[in-house]
């Protein structure tokens, strides 16, 4: 086992530094946001280029770094092109985004859409569902700072997970959406450079020719197109990257942010951008084999592969790029869920008079509030990072029919669009349980699917588009 | 059914390319947005 | 020397996280030698590790024996049988997954088609 490639002191170094450089930048970003515009949405000026950015860094999450390896090492080929495809995810949700800004110029968040298009049974379920994935993302992300740290130096799963969601809390703090953008920029940047070093360095050390073989050899499986399971895992990914991009609020909050007219462009090229990225960080998981590494668990493969082959200094980096991708999506995802519960439940349920700066005052407690629930919920450390997400998607993906019929259509009912995504969930955690992680997010989409269709053909309303301008 | 080893090459050769440029488009986009004066 | 059956388990994705009974061995297990009925495929160092994950396992009957390399007076063996899904079931989740895809992409681009010439909220 590769233990302590850094030492306790550099490690606190790097993270000292570089929470004190994303808390400062935060602060002096967010230091002129007044409303709750300003605060949640950057003014909802944001151009191309920072557009793109966030787009990316959000979606080259922990995941991407550490899940992207994990899926190679257990599903293979499959696993590592499956991931890949999470891409489409971006890819799809470009012409919602341009939708999105213009059906909804002053909207908040996706919780609003649901609410104004549907009603309060289907905006109910919709909030749970969003709420459920947006904290088991949250707890991965946790998760995998702890993980992180304690499998590349002398610092505890729980002190690197507690150090990681209090940077991110006070940032996101004190920044709003502006400093989470800002920050991504810098954070893809770091990001690209540094997982293609480690793995230009990894290929001047190891051949694939060598690796080709030895997998060959010793995990067949993992070169096999047949692969039943990985077979499963891979539309099954796909489906779950769209659900997770479509009903989430981190990108409805980005399409709402962003430049009228450059939301749709800034996510095909995000979506092009991010393919290749799960590939350059995945395929070494497969020379773990040939390097006799055999991880504790499967999560923390590709620090452990990275670590042996590029020796302290590959950790340092490969500590340097996953704590930038940990802080790059759960900055979002906390402004993002804080602003559904202040916007969506504080505000329409409990305040509906509140003004501007009650919601903001209140938008801050909410990431405060979610930092320590995500701090509670990642000490037990419960599973892996990628069955922990998985058992998200049978939530996510029953929102997609929902989400496209309600936006482009205008006969799915409330009564429809809420059952649709209840059975959905329901159905879909049944075969997370019973079948496997790897086909949560298929069945739950199919089901959807079909209630939907069920509704749009047999139980059709008309809805008034003119009921949506606010 | 299995990968041929020139598959898998030309699958991790084709993402390292081009994720080594993506950077260098990020900036390039920066700073033209900065010129533009369009980055918020 | 003496053998303990810890478990047996069937996989069916062809990877498996063991725990390594570090108690059952003298003092700590150094190794793990991973083997099916009728060969050895792999002997791996797992050391102070409390759990060890292989992968990319194909059908069989396997047996994780865990032992310290220069005592092999105790030795404490895991069983675990790898039987992976049926192909046709597998297949039929693929190409349902295929479907589901095709039926989201193409309605999606054709809507936005539409919808860039004709806006609705403008009715």
């Amino acid at each position: 086992m590769i233990t302590h490639l850094i030492s306790f002191e550099l490690t606190l170094a790097i993270l000292i530094g570089f929470s004190v450089l994303w808390v400062c930048w935060g602060w002096y970003l967010g230091r002129k946001a007044k409303s709750q515009d300003d605060f949640a949405l950057a003014g909802r000026n944001v151009g191309f280029a920072l557009a793109t950015a966030t787009a990316m860094a959000t979606w080259v999450t922990s995941n991407t770094t550490l899940v992207a390896p994990q899926l190679t090492y257990q599903f293979g080929v499959w696993g590592m092109l499956g991931y890949s495809m999470a891409a489409l995810g971006l890819l799809l949700f470009a012409p919602l985004a341009q939708r999105i800004k213009t059906i909804l110029p002053h909207g908040v968040t996706s919780g609003d859409f649901i609410y104004m298009r549907f009603g309060r049974f289907a905006w109910s379920v919709f909030l749970i569902i969003s709420l459920c994935y947006a904290l088991g993302w949250l707890v991965s992300l946790g998760m995998a700072g702890g993980i992180l740290l304690s499998t590349l130096s002398p610092i505890s799963y729980h002190t690197g997970m507690t150090v990681i969601i209090t940077v991110c809390v006070l940032y996101t703090l004190l920044g709003g959406l502006r400093a989470v953008i800002a920050t991504d920029f810098v954070q893809t940047l770091i990001i690209i450079c540094g997982v293609c070093y480690i793995a230009y360095s990894a290929l001047g050390q190891i051949s694939l020719e060598q690796v080709h073989a030895n997998v060959e050899q010793q995990q067949p499986q993992l070169l096999n197109l047949l692969f039943p399971a990985a077979l499963m895992f891979f539309f099954n990914n796909v489906i779950f990257g769209i659900g997770e991009i479509f009903h989430s609020n981190v990108w409805w909050s980005r399409a709402l942010a962003f430049k009228k007219g450059v939301g749709k462009k800034s996510f095909i090229l995000a979506a092009m951008l991010w393919f290749p990225i799960p590939i350059v960080t995945g395929f070494i998981a497969l020379s773990s084999n040939s390097l006799g590494i055999f991880p504790a668990s499967p999560d923390m493969i590709g620090p452990l592969v990275a670590g042996e082959l590029l020796g302290g200094a590959g950790a340092v980096l490969i500590f340097i790029i996953i704590f930038s991708a940990l802080a790059s999506s759960m900055d979002s995802l906390l402004a993002a869920t804080s602003d559904l519960l202040s916007n969506d439940i504080y505000k329409k349920l409990l305040m509906k008079n509140a003004s501007t700066q009650q919601i903001l005052t209140v938008n801050k407690l909410m990431i405060v509030l979610l930092g320590l629930f995500t701090w509670l919920m990642s000490l037990p450390q419960i599973t892996t990072l990628g069955a922990l997400l998985n058992f998200t998607g049978a939530f996510v993906a029953s929102t997609i029919w929902p989400i496209l019929y309600g936006l482009y259509g205008n006969k799915l009912s409330n009564k429809g669009a809420g059952l649709a995504m209840m059975l959905g969930t329901i159905v879909g955690l049944i075969f997370y349980f019973q079948v496997g992680f790897y086909t949560a997010a298929l069945a739950s989409c199919f089901v959807s699917f079909v209630i939907c269709q069920y509704f749009i053909r047999l139980r059709a309303i008309h809805f008034q588009w003119l009921q949506l301008k606010e | 059914m299995f990968v041929s080893e020139l598959f898998l090459s030309t699958i991790v050769y084709t993402a390292l390319c081009v994720s080594s440029v993506t950077p260098l488009v990020l900036l390039f986009l920066f700073f033209k947005d900065v010129m533009k004066k369009s980055l918020w | 020397m003496s053998q303990f059956a810890v478990a047996e388990q069937v996989v069916k994705e062809g990877f498996i996280t063991l725990n390594v009974p570090h108690e059952q061995c003298v003092d700590l297990c150094t190794h793990m030698s991973l083997s099916t009925a009728n060969k050895q495929i792999k002997t791996i160092e797992v050391k102070e590790l409390k759990s060890v994950t292989i992968s990319g396992l194909e059908n069989g009957n396997y047996q994780a024996n865990f032992f310290q390399k220069n005592s092999e007076i105790k030795k404490t063996a895991i069983t675990f049988t790898v039987k992976h899904h049926a192909m046709r079931f597998a297949l039929t989740l693929f190409i349902l997954g295929g479907i589901l895809f095709s039926t989201l992409t193409i309605p999606l681009y054709k809507l936005h088609k539409k919808t860039n010439k004709h806006d609705y909220t403008s009715n």
